[in-house]
């Protein structure tokens, strides 16, 4: 600091603190506006917080949902089980005759301490018991509801039943049943035929003193699916839970981006100015996929260029004078001369001559649900909305003036808005390629007025339009 | 200076305590505002804006670290800095004068300078100039401590600081030889 600097210093922190107050800012005119001021930033925080505890709480939600999705996984995995779903869809319908031929009654004990149960099941006839000690096969057996079963005897079948039941129960308890750990299954050999068929009687056809707690049967799968084989089944059961909810699928995605926005504070600015295409590209993660619906987190990067073409543009720009000559007095007799100064309010003439090249360049945040409806085997129609917390909003200039000299400008001087929120919409048509998808966007994605930010600068409106592509992994 | 009791107040939120910091801190704010801010509306906003975050963050004032002035200063020049930011952009893009202007001063010696022959050219000083002259002259910011508030090279508030200063010399003084000091 030299000796002028603290010249100057000196007279303006030596003055400083005399300095009166205009009028319009005292107290009475300014409280109302402070505490307004004060009270804002809170408003924003709210709203701010609101979003992302509104994201979070998705977030929470399908995390829940797939640790949910995971427990049940693993258990369906469990060869030979089903569904109970779908044994309820699959009642099996069984004649007298072939009860009767056919009717093994296998009487399960529980090892469990506390769950000591009777339970009944209807086996295969003796024949094919024996059979069935020849030829070991394995057959895995499924649970299933007895209440899904429905076997249909006339009222005066009973007592062939109960019979059966008691003959069955001596001759084979002792050796059909195989007791493990804490559970109780059939030993597999003395079920396994080619019409092996595990059912539950109905409550109806056993007598009322073994009618003991919610009848359990286990039922070969091959029984419920007679079609299929047991990795077949396993196979659709994923198939069909895949559909249901998926989980967790990652991709990366482009595309052609056109931006527009305004300058609020400077038509002239905006007439002259146009935005050039960009691009934009992004992470998403699909955290829950229902059915056909996909919930997706995922951060993306845009980048557009903003044009103020100043080519001899002219306009009127306001401007102040002060100590104008206004007026000179002139005394002939003595030879004095007075002057007449004021402040006063003049236009002049601006003409600009250059061109300024804005790189805006933006992050977001992003959560979209999108619906996927399949036109074909590989073309799918993609419509969804979403919202988006765009940050570090950036832009760099660069002015070229008529004689190609440059300037570059600070980037912190940005005229777009650093922070917002946006919502967004529209739709894709989706070819996949393999992995990849080539998409064709009409994607709109528009800032709210809201923001952390007081001031209105620009808010772009980004439109994916044009061609896209993806990878999903 | 602020009296203690004041501050006290206000930091109980109390309303009267509010008023009376107000009515004695405001004409050094809207001072310090001033010299940024030269639209009446904004200096308003401004102010409005600076007092709103003394009182809302007037407990971390924390006493031992400085007088309670260049506390509120601080926060003032904070606020109109980030008017400026948002309100002239292209202030920086428009080409600079090359020194064709009249001479606005009547002074021929900075030692007779006055303040009201200051305030006549600081006011027709290019913004992105003047702002940095104030920064460093009459609120005392280091060039380090300018970069970080403005977002610029420490470099770049060297040379805007020297230009302006040519500046301010080639229209404040109206003697060849003081004209000529600025240029060195």
């Amino acid at each position: 600091m030299d000796s002028f600097d603290k010249k100057i210093s000196d007279l303006y922190n030596a003055e400083q603190s005399s300095n009166d107050l205009p009028e319009g800012f005292g107290w009475d005119d300014m409280n109302e506006g402070i505490y307004k001021k004060m009270e804002e930033p809170k408003r924003k925080k709210k709203f701010f917080w609101m979003w992302f505890s509104f994201a979070g709480s998705l977030l929470l939600l399908t995390t829940l949902l797939f640790f949910f999705n995971f427990e049940t996984k693993n258990i369906t995995s469990t060869p030979s089980n089903i569904e109970d779903s779908k044994a309820e869809k699959t009642p099996i319908h069984l004649d007298k005759t072939t009860i009767e031929n056919s009717l093994e009654i296998t009487k399960t004990i529980s090892e469990t301490p506390t769950k000591t149960k009777e339970r009944y099941t209807i086996s295969t006839n003796q024949n094919s018991h024996k059979t069935s000690k020849e030829n070991i096969k394995k057959t895995k057996l499924a649970k299933v509801p007895a209440s899904s079963i429905q076997v249909k005897i006339p009222e005066s079948s009973t007592e062939p039943i109960k019979e059966n039941q008691q003959l069955i129960k001596e001759q084979t308890v002792q050796e059909s049943i195989i007791s493990t750990n804490k559970t109780t299954v059939l030993k597999e050999s003395l079920v396994a035929t080619k019409r092996l068929a595990f059912i539950s009687i109905q409550k109806d056809l056993i007598p009322m003193e073994r009618r003991l707690g919610p009848p359990i049967v286990l039922v070969p799968s091959h029984v419920i699916s007679p079609n299929k084989t047991n990795k077949e089944d396993e196979k659709l059961e994923s198939k069909n839970k895949k559909k249901l909810i998926g989980l967790s699928s990652l991709q990366l995605y482009g595309g052609t981006l056109l931006t527009s926005g305004k300058y609020s504070q400077n038509p002239l600015r905006n007439k002259h100015s146009r935005w050039l295409p960009g691009y934009y590209a992004g992470i998403e993660l699909t955290v829950l996929n229902v059915k056909k619906w996909n919930i997706n987190f995922g951060y993306e990067h845009k980048f557009a260029v903003q044009l103020f073409d100043f080519q001899n543009i002219t306009d009127i720009i306001e401007t102040v004078v002060e100590d104008a000559l206004v007026g000179i007095s002139t005394n002939s007799i003595n030879g004095s001369q007075s002057e007449n100064r004021e402040t006063i309010s003049t236009q002049a003439n601006r003409t600009r001559n250059y061109v300024n090249y804005n790189t805006f360049r933006a992050h977001a945040f992003r959560m979209t649900i999108v619906r996927t409806f399949n036109l074909s085997k590989n073309l799918s129609f993609n419509p969804g909305i979403g919202s988006s917390y765009n940050f570090l909003n950036k832009a760099n200039g660069r002015t070229v003036d008529s004689d190609k000299n440059t300037l570059n400008y600070n980037p912190s001087n940005s005229i777009y808005r650093k922070n917002n929120f946006g919502i967004e919409g529209g739709f894709s048509l989706s070819y996949q390629i393999g992995k990849f998808s080539l998409n064709g966007n009409v994607w709109m994605e528009k800032s709210l007025n809201y923001s952390l930010e007081s001031v209105g600068e620009i808010r772009p409106v980004f439109y994916k339009m044009g061609l896209g592509v993806g990878r999903r992994f | 200076m602020v009296k203690k009791q004041i501050i006290s107040l206000c930091q109980s939120e109390k309303q009267e305590g509010q008023r009376q910091l107000y009515q004695a801190c405001a004409p050094y704010v809207y001072a310090t505002i001033k010299q940024y801010v030269r639209e009446t509306e904004d200096i308003k906003d401004t102010m409005q804006e600076a007092f709103a975050n003394v009182f809302k963050n007037i407990k971390s004032y924390d006493e031992s670290k400085g007088t309670f002035n260049s506390w509120i200063r601080k926060i003032a020049v904070n606020q109109a800095l980030m008017l400026i930011r948002k309100k002239k952009q292209f202030s920086h893009l428009v080409p600079l004068d090359d020194f064709k202007g009249e001479v606005i001063g009547t002074v021929d010696n900075y030692e007779k300078l006055s303040r009201e022959d200051v305030d006549k050219v600081l006011a027709k000083v290019p913004e992105g100039y003047r702002i940095v002259f104030t920064l460093f002259v009459i609120d005392g910011y280091s060039h380090k401590e300018i970069s970080k508030l403005l977002d610029i090279k420490i470099e770049t508030s060297r040379s805007q600081l020297a230009r302006a200063k040519k500046w301010i010399y080639l229209h404040l003084f109206n003697n060849e030889k003081s004209k000529a000091y600025g240029l060195f």
